[in-house]
């Protein structure tokens, strides 16, 4: 089933990640496997630098050498700014490594040079910050502080998983490598995913895992590549992908909602002169007081800041 | 009565409105629905509800006799599998209104999502704006009737049943054909639009029927 929300201020807000996990909580009917967000603009980053959210698998004695390895790699490309541990249990940790002097043609390489380490996960790579994790969004913000976030924008997910495996990595978002801070949350199936995955593979693209929908977001950031704007990548997206779906993408400056041509999943979009958002459900959209509108089977929109 | 949904689950929302009926209450507002879904789940028996904002899904779902008033929004499948009663949809209704009606009538103000009237069997539909995609889907009886526009693929598959429309039709669905309406028709579209305040019908109505009874089987059910 699955609950999808995004919102966007046309200004900086220090309440988005708390009015975001708010319209979560309101979806949390939808689906109890996980929840992720994935926030813009919470972060005070050199234009060299960026964030790195790493899941590191093992005990903590085999973590501890884990980490050196991701080091080693890490300065291969620049320097290490800080190393925050974000969350720990007996068998994983997650940390955010901040990394400066590099460009995002070096963070993508670095990124797929760290994704290949054994026990190793990048759950976000570049200006923005995904966190993604299994369980209630309740607990996804106790552990990670998403409600205490300033920002733009951003988009949110609660997982009601069907095809894939339940873990932080199959959680939504995902993102690309290969485009700057693009993320894809998702509400349904995409039926032709294998054939699309092997057109975008053939292409380049790098999947992470076996989740349909992170086909979707390289799906995106290939037309992106392309040169085709996002409101062209939506419309051929409809177009080219089978099954049920509603996704909303996120873009450093946009975001933007997709329905497939049936119409088999629900997503309404509210908007003023301040703010915009998307939902599953009207529930979602309550707190904001706008007039609510359903989208058509195949309509998408695009918002820009 | 006043029933405020603001701290409560649907579980109890429900229960609160089945104890009201059994109370032999017959006027019951809801504060701060909150877009909440199932409300009013399987409800039985004469009593009036007034929602004081949006429903969620499946609103007045399986209703036997109620009379429900949503002053905004509902959610996907309002009045779903209701046997008789009344709803009324002041502001936009999502997909699937009235999906597989057995009886009653709804009424959306403004424009519905697509899908409206699914396999409905009896009863009667009215939106006063557009009705999206695959209006009447599967439809076995009753009647719809769209003020507005009908989007692509109307009367997709529909075997009996009606779908009346004053304004344009995108495209039809299968089994599905547009005839003009008769005398019958229009006192009755004159009536029911009266009775429900909808503006006075200038302009044509037309109406969507089945082409054949039994199309799948490729069986004639002519002579």
């Amino acid at each position: 089933m699955c609950g999808i929300v995004g919102i966007l201020f046309r200004r900086m807000n220090n309440d988005l990640g708390s009015i975001l996990v708010d319209m979560m909580k309101r979806l949390q009917h939808r689906g109890k496997d996980g929840a992720g967000v994935a926030i813009y603009g919470s972060q005070d980053l050199d234009e060299d630098e960026y964030s790195l959210k790493l899941e590191i698998l093992g005990e903590r004695d085999d973590r501890v050498s884990m980490i050196k390895e991701v080091e080693d790699e890490i300065i291969k490309f620049g320097k290490i700014n800080n190393i925050d541990l974000l969350r720990e249990g007996s068998d994983f940790a997650i940390i955010d490594v901040k990394v400066k002097g590099l460009s995002f043609a070096q963070l993508k390489r670095l990124a797929l040079n760290l994704q290949s380490l054994n026990n190793v996960s990048v759950l976000s790579a570049g200006k923005f910050e995904i966190f993604k994790d299994v369980g209630y969004i309740t607990h996804v913000d106790e552990a990670y502080g998403i409600s205490k976030k300033a920002g733009t924008h951003g988009i949110g997910h609660i997982r009601f998983s069907t095809e894939s495996g339940v873990d932080r990595y199959h959680a939504h978002p995902f993102q690309s490598f290969l485009y700057p801070d693009i993320a894809v949350v998702h509400n349904g199936q995409i039926t032709n995913y294998w054939n699309t995955r092997a057109k975008l593979e053939a292409k380049g693209h790098y999947f992470t895992t076996d989740n349909d929908t992170e086909c979707i977001v390289h799906y995106v950031a290939d037309k992106l590549l392309e040169g085709f704007s996002l409101e062209e990548a939506l419309e051929s997206a409809v177009r080219d992908l089978d099954g049920p779906f509603a996704f909303i993408i996120s873009t450093p400056d946009e975001i933007g909602i997709a329905k497939d041509k049936l119409g088999l999943r629900p997503a309404l979009v509210a908007e003023d002169n301040e703010v915009f958002a998307i939902s599953s459900e009207e529930v979602a959209l309550e707190p904001l007081g706008l007039n609510t509108e359903y989208l058509a089977p195949g309509e998408w929109r695009v918002f820009r800041k | 009565m006043e029933i405020d949904c603001k701290e409560m689950t649907v579980r109890e929302i429900n229960r609160a409105l089945k104890e009201a009926v059994r109370n032999g209450e017959n006027k019951i507002i809801l504060k701060n629905p909150g877009a909440k879904h199932y409300i009013g789940a399987g409800l039985i028996g004469k009593v009036e509800i007034y929602a004081k904002g949006s429903l969620g899904f499946f609103a007045g779902t399986m209703f036997h006799g109620p009379k429900m008033i949503i002053e905004k929004n509902a959610g996907w499948f309002a009045g779903d599998n209701m046997t008789d009663g009344f709803i009324e949809i002041k502001g936009n209704a999502g997909d699937g209104v009235g999906q597989g009606m057995y009886g009653g009538t709804i009424i959306v103000r403004k424009n519905a999502g697509a899908r409206t009237g699914e396999i409905m069997k009896n009863g009667t539909i009215i939106i006063g704006g557009d009705s999206d995609f695959m209006t009447g889907l599967f439809m076995m009886g009753g009647r719809i009737v769209v003020l507005g526009n009908l989007k692509t693929m109307a009367g997709e598959s529909m075997v009996k049943g009606a779908i009346y429309v004053k304004g344009d039709v995108t495209s039809l669905g299968k089994n599905a054909k547009i005839v003009e309406i008769d005398e019958e028709d229009e006192e009755w579209l004159k009536e029911i639009l009266k009775k429900y305040n909808f503006p006075s019908t200038t302009g044509k109505f037309r109406k969507i029927v089945p082409i054949r009874k039994r199309f799948v089987y490729g069986v004639s059910e002519e002579g």
